[in-house]
């Protein structure tokens, strides 16, 4: 890495010193506002088309939004003070990023790339059940049921609500020993599944580094080399120690790491052109301040939490492609529906979310945060089954071609994304012995497999994981 | 004098916090009475701050700023108004996001909302410990205590807030009320809140029904 992460540290208490609400309300909402006018990229979105379709239109974002990292940075909130880096720094920091990672080990190993929009590479899925807490007694078979899908290749288990009967509370050594005892319990997942080698992320359970420092690189938790190292920073553009503890931690277990951030429709980057730009700016700025491999950056809505919307859609899809088109950088999605398990809406959100991942350029997803993870054990597998054939299947489409699928599907939910249906919870959409989805539920999953397969996407062939 | 009360509403609306200041100095060297002007201009200011927020016309950073400058002008026009006279605020309320937790976008316009809908708002910001909402709460004399969290694991400490105030005997003193995303009607039942609102607009509407009547059913909870 070009900025050493101690640099990195050093800048954090050197920096120019910005108290914690001006950094969200001046310097991060103008700064937006000014390079979004200075680009000619106000009020730019098309909502007929949410899949955006215009490479110039994408390349500009590029421009701005590696500008916007340029002249912002990120703030450091535990010392008040922004970590910035020249432009040419900057750029050395990109261009020296893998662009192209091998993960897993076995017949479970796979590759993430460097990917183009409607490239036909493959986009890598790492499903399961992204921020949903899950019971200590489900969470074994909830992670089987999403890591027994070959077309994942990794998964995210899920947030473990206690630890031998008692609740997890972060910051305190519930966290610590709940990360560990969730690191054991999804390598007895994977073991009895059969994908010993899988690639999953332990430390889902915890909110600060206490969950990492004991469930990441110790005896007894997650191999780090094997295990999906998440630093997410705030949102706008911001860090602090304990995220820089997670890094700090990952770097003496000698592995890499993952970086993410979600950017707000609506908070305090403004417009979904806005957040298209602090999604990029995101991207460029993890790679030095959380030494970052890969990183999602995806775009929600604040007034649904969903990015199945097509403000969202289009906000998501012009800062992927911006990415994609002018860097090697590995940038991820993230598939977040609102609408919950056993649901047709369910289904409609994913095919929206994952068919914008994989025709963008993403180069990795994560989800499926069914429901919105607001409900504890509203997860099947089945949905990630289902985004990982979507996302896959979906790389070698035109963008014309998924806005007519994503038109047709956006219609429907779109007035439910404020009170969606919730489903149900996965003993009752999965038999829980043997793993596999009740019928009413596969039912609906055919049905919708049979819908894309009408509109001519077969998303049982995709491209290989390596 | 109309052209003074425009120019104030203008520079709230427009997050102008020093201008705002003046202009309400201004009011006052007219005077006007500054208890009309707080709840009529700047209300009326905030009131459609908020509509248009809620439309998306304009977004978190300009209502923020809108309710500072709101603040400031309040400030200056509080402190002339005579003692026998009160200013209707609708409640104190303590908010912040719960420990561990750094994630404060719902919170931030949750707190900002019930600024433009008249309450007292004390931010204490993210990742704060069970204790000092209750600090904050007995320093200010709070009416409610919202806690916000994005995380499971920092969910736990809106039960912890609801049982040291039932264990230090004074869960009687507040109204808890709880949102986030992890946070459901089951949850709230659960660890015994006040009130829940899903989305912002439930949050505000739910703090009016604590305020409004104290002997209402709790929990209250809109989705």
């Amino acid at each position: 890495m070009y900025i050493k992460f101690l640099d990195v540290l050093d800048r954090a208490h050197t920096g120019e010193v910005h108290k914690l609400k001006d950094w969200d309300l001046k310097i991060i909402a103008s700064k937006v506002r000014e390079k979004l006018k200075e680009h000619g990229l106000e009020k730019t979105i098309d909502t007929k088309n949410p899949i955006n379709t215009d490479d110039g239109l994408a390349d500009e974002f590029w421009k701005a939004g590696f500008e916007l990292a340029v002249e912002v940075g990120m703030l450091c909130m535990s010392t008040d003070r922004v970590i910035r880096f020249a432009e040419e720094e900057l750029k050395q920091c990109i261009s020296d990023a893998p662009g192209e990672m091998t993960l897993g080990g076995g017949k479970d190993s796979f590759k993430v790339v460097t990917r183009k929009p409607s490239d036909g590479k493959h986009i890598s899925p790492w499903l399961g059940a992204f921020g949903i807490a899950l019971d200590e007694s489900l969470y074994v078979p909830v992670t089987m049921a999403n890591a027994q899908y070959k077309a994942i290749d990794a998964t995210i288990p899920g947030t473990l609500k206690s630890i031998y009967g008692r609740p997890i509370r972060s910051r305190t050594p519930y966290e610590t020993l709940g990360g560990n005892y969730e690191a054991r319990l999804q390598k007895e997942a994977m073991k009895t599944i059969n994908r010993p080698m899988m690639t999953a992320q332990g430390g889902c359970s915890a909110p600060t580094e206490y969950g990492n420092f004991g469930g990441v690189g110790v005896p007894g938790g997650a191999d780090p080399k094997n295990n999906l190292n998440v630093a997410l920073a705030t949102s706008e553009l911001k860090t602090d120690y304990a995220l820089l503890h997670k890094v700090a931690h990952f770097i003496n277990c000698e592995t890499y790491v993952y970086g993410g951030h979600f950017s707000f429709i609506g908070g305090f980057a403004g417009p979904p052109e806005g957040a298209a730009l602090t999604s990029i700016a995101a991207a460029c700025l993890l790679v030095p301040v959380h030494q970052a491999s890969f990183q999602y950056v995806p775009c929600l809505n604040t007034r649904d939490a969903s990015n199945s919307g097509r403000e969202t859609v289009w906000a998501s899809s012009v800062g992927a492609q911006a990415i994609s088109r002018n860097s090697h950088l590995l940038p991820g999605a993230v598939v977040n529906p609102v609408s919950g398990p056993g649901t047709e809406m369910l289904l409609q959100e994913i095919t929206v979310s994952a068919m914008n991942a994989g025709v963008s350029g993403y180069s990795f997803s994560e989800g499926v945060r069914s429901a919105g993870g607001r409900y504890a054990n509203y997860t099947s597998g089945l949905e990630a089954k289902y985004a990982a054939e979507v996302m896959r299947a979906s790389t070698r489409l035109d963008r014309e071609q998924v806005n007519s699928i994503v038109n047709e599907l956006i219609p429907k939910f779109e007035d439910k994304l404020m009170n969606p249906p919730i489903g149900a919870p996965f003993q009752e959409c999965v038999d829980v012995v043997t793993l596999q989805p009740k019928k009413e539920w596969q039912d609906l999953y055919n049905k919708y497999c049979k819908f894309l397969l009408d509109r001519g996407l077969d998303i049982s062939v995709y491209p290989p994981s390596i | 004098m109309e052209k003074i009360l425009e120019d104030l509403m203008n520079a709230v609306m427009n997050g102008e916090d020093e201008k705002s200041e003046e202009l309400a100095k201004k009011t006052i060297e007219a005077g006007m009475d500054p208890v009309k002007v707080i709840t009529e201009t700047l209300t009326k200011a905030m009131k459609t701050v908020g509509d248009k927020f809620e439309k998306m016309e304009i977004y978190l950073p300009e209502v923020m700023l809108a309710a500072e400058a709101m603040n400031k002008a309040n400030r200056i026009l509080l402190a002339k108004v005579g003692k026998d006279k009160k200013i209707a605020s609708k409640g104190k309320v303590v908010i912040g996001t719960a420990w561990g937790d750094i994630h404060d976008i719902g919170k931030n316009i949750v707190a900002t909302m019930l600024t433009t809908n008249g309450y007292d708002v004390y931010d204490l910001g993210h990742d704060v410990p069970p204790n000092k909402f209750i600090e904050k709460a007995e320093e200010v004399n709070a009416d409610i205590i919202a806690v916000s969290t994005l995380m499971t694991p920092s969910r736990e400490y809106q039960r912890d807030i609801i049982k040291y105030l039932e264990d230090s005997k004074t869960r009687a003193k507040y109204l808890v009320m709880v949102g986030g995303g992890p946070v459901t009607e089951d949850w709230v039942k659960e660890i015994k809140a006040d009130g829940y609102g899903r989305m912002v607009v439930h949050a505000i509407e739910v703090a009016n029904l604590l305020m409004q009547d104290k002997s209402i059913q709790k929990p209250v909870i809109k989705v």
